[in-house]
């Protein structure tokens, strides 16, 4: 059995170094890798194994038969030693100490997609005119104030945009609570970057215009002319009114187990799940890594601890002092609607370490009972996915 | 390019030094029964690995929450679909916060301790499955005993574990980056969950990246055409390829070919070639419909995109 587990594995290794060999050096990197080295300020590095890289192309054309057969056999045994090589791969670092081109989307925070729809008509139906709609926040908290912003376009060209009338208000409806009236301007002033440039802009800050006892829910409506036509749009924001933890603005930093821990205090009013999240850059401003942090805490403070790994500060070539910045938390309720209650971030820089060296930093991948457990229950998976033929 | 040699090195040397611990960890494994490969089958793969389905958006119910029998979303029960088949029903209506406990309660059930699952979803199905991962996939998970009560709760059989034994995930239609039809208020029934299908909320929700290492295949079809002019790029008529292919950034993502399309859906988890807009990390096209062949239905017979997201679960998920 113990010759069965190494072999598998090898062979996953061997799965491995095929792909980054025939898949050229690492220094040409797959798309999805150039798109994260492309990012202002977010490091790139080599690819990682795609399980898909060895799909046989007949199933993606076609769907395979739903009868397995021989050929089934050698899939499953090559899937399996791909989900080992791959698990392999990515295990290295812990999943709450990641390097920061895993996160696409979470470069910054609050991050929210920019949206392209059509505009909705007064009477039903869709315009081939679109709006197009951002927002700085979608979840916020406490005096936190969000930027809204409406441009219009048919197909890639802008036209005439004006917002007839805009209004927040709780999407269930509260008993003694309207609408609120948010105000949208092309004037270059406040928040909107450049005066007639046809981008409409707002700040809408719940806990100031009306809202501040909600927690939950909020709908922004516009009636839209866009070119000419009519219609409408909408903005979701979800507001917690009264923070369940404040950040005391203390930071302790201590190299442990060779990895680097950024332990925020935090005042917990709630008790529960704290879910928090941060990004790292190395002293060149590059952002390297992305930090988790998911834990049960009591109340009264305590501390919620980041680790920066120390064998992903070594394989980014990350140099130090570090900064941590931009750090979003809220507390989870679990089975709830709304299921968070968000904590206001601590936007910008949050901390920045001191000055070490690549040898404070320890070179050994992650280890742990939830690693070995995978590894194992894959090898298994790898070694006998086709011993039924 | 000598630091990258090392660092391949170094990866090499990672490699084989996990698995010379993880070997020696596998002696003595309850499921080693030496060379015999017929009793090493039926530890490794009969009631071991099981695939579980998470159903998608039923305004009118997806089956009893809580039965892992029923299976009258998806069609019949008796259809293959995967090993020892179970179905996770949750509602189909409400929040994703407020029914994700189902699907907890089914991941506590067959994937831990020593019972391992591959998991298929379904259009809402798909952030069902991911807020599950993305907030609880490394919490401590009580070992269970995988028999379920009435209720869909399986009795504690000692210990715990960090998170669920999962393979890996398969999603057909995949919504957990949002449908423009609920942005737009499109839907004749309106449910709670279609808040959370708007695709500001669903890419909110949760971090999509964060699925502890578990790959997401995604199974996007393109025979739509009743909402084209809602839904941007190519779609299978009720999400467009930019939720179901995984993509980062909403936007207009197409088969090869289209040159009136923003940009191309690639496959496996390369970024999109024109806008260059990555995937989530560890999500992956395995099945583009580049014969615009699926469109989103199931129709209660295991139809449209879950065909083959049928076929692949039957053929792998063993």
């Amino acid at each position: 059995m113990r010759n069965k587990a190494l072999i598998a594995v090898l062979a996953a290794v061997l799965v491995l170094l095929g792909w980054r060999i025939s898949h050229g050096p690492l220094s040409a990197p797959a798309p999805g890798q150039a798109s994260a080295q492309s990012r202002p300020g977010v490091r790139g590095s080599e690819s990682r194994p795609s399980p898909a890289r060895l799909a046989p192309a007949a199933l993606r054309a076609e769907p395979p038969a739903p009868a397995p057969g021989t050929g089934d056999a050698e899939a499953r045994r090559e899937r399996s030693a791909w989900t080992l090589a791959s698990y392999l791969d990515w295990a290295q670092y812990p999943p709450s100490s990641r390097p920061a081109r895993e996160r696409p989307d979470r470069a910054r925070p609050h991050a929210v997609s920019a949206r392209r729809l059509p505009l909705a008509k007064e009477g039903g139906g869709h315009s081939e005119t679109n709006v197009v709609l951002w927002q700085s926040h979608l979840y916020l908290a406490g005096s936190e104030r969000a930027v809204l912003t409406v441009a219009c376009k048919r197909g890639d060209e802008p036209v005439a945009c004006a917002v007839l009338g805009a209004a927040a208000a709780p999407e269930l409806p509260v008993a003694g609570l309207g609408a609120v009236p948010i105000a949208f301007a092309d004037d270059g002033a406040g928040a909107d970057k450049v005066a007639g440039d046809g981008v409409l802009t707002a700040t809408f800050a719940p806990g100031e215009q009306g809202f501040g006892k909600i927690t939950g829910p909020l709908r922004v409506q516009l009636d839209v002319d866009a070119g000419g036509e009519r219609g409408t749009a909408t903005f979701a924001l979800s507001y917690t009114a009264a923070a369940p933890a404040t950040f005391t603005g203390t930071v302790h930093e201590r190299l442990a187990g060779g990895s680097l821990e950024l332990c925020l205090d935090l005042r917990v009013g709630e008790p529960g799940r704290y879910v928090l999240d941060g990004r790292v850059d190395d002293a060149s401003g590059e952002t390297f890594a992305f930090v988790t942090f998911n834990e049960v805490l009591a109340e009264g403070v305590q501390e919620a601890c980041f680790q920066i790994f120390g064998k992903l500060v070594r394989d980014e070539g990350a140099r130090a002092p570090f900064t941590l910045r931009d750090v979003e938390g809220l507390l989870l309720l679990e089975d709830a609607f709304p299921d968070r209650h968000t904590l206001p971030a601590w936007e910008g820089a949050v901390h920045t370490t001191k000055a070490y060296s690549a040898d404070d930093f320890a070179a050994e991948a992650w280890q742990s009972e939830t690693k070995t457990r995978y590894v194992t229950a894959l090898q298994k998976g790898a070694g006998s996915a086709g011993d039924e033929d | 390019m000598l630091h990258k040699a090392l660092r391949l090195a170094s990866l090499c040397s990672v490699l084989i030094a996990t698995a010379c611990v993880t070997g020696c960890a596998a002696t003595g494994d309850p499921g080693d029964s030496g060379e015999d490969g017929g009793e090493h089958r039926a530890s490794a793969l009969s009631g071991s690995v099981r695939a579980l389905w998470v159903h998608g958006r039923a305004p009118n119910g997806g089956g009893t929450p809580g039965d892992y029998e029923d299976f009258s979303y998806w069609g019949d029960a008796g259809e293959a679909a995967g090993a020892d088949k179970k179905a996770v029903n949750w509602g189909g209506a409400d929040r994703v916060s407020e029914s994700n406990g189902w699907v907890r309660n089914a991941l506590d059930c067959f994937c831990t301790g020593e019972n391992w699952c591959v998991i298929a979803g379904h259009s809402a199905g798909d952030p069902q499955i991911g807020y599950a991962l993305a907030y609880y996939g490394a919490s401590e998970r009580a070992i269970t005993d995988g028999v379920p009560d009435g209720s869909g709760r399986c009795g504690a059989a000692g210990g715990s574990q960090s998170g669920w034994n999962i393979k890996w995930v398969e999603v057909a239609g995949g919504a957990s980056g949002g449908t423009e039809l609920a942005d737009l208020g499109d839907w004749a029934v309106s449910d709670p969950l279609t808040g959370d299908l708007r695709t500001d909320t669903a890419r909110a929700l949760y971090d999509h990246s964060a699925t502890q290492g578990v790959w997401f295949y995604r199974f996007a079809g393109a025979k739509g055409t009743l909402y084209s002019g809602a839904l941007p790029g190519q779609d299978d008529e009720v999400i467009a390829y930019h939720s179901s292919g995984g993509m980062a950034e909403t936007g207009s993502f197409c088969n090869p070919g289209d040159w009136a399309c923003g940009d191309t859906l690639p496959y496996d988890e390369a970024a999109s070639p024109k806008r260059n807009v990555a995937k989530w990390d560890h999500h992956t096209v395995w099945l583009r419909d580049d014969g615009e062949a699926y469109d989103h239905y199931a129709r209660g017979k295991w139809g449209g995109i879950v065909s083959p997201l049928r076929a692949d679960m039957d053929k792998y998920a063993q």
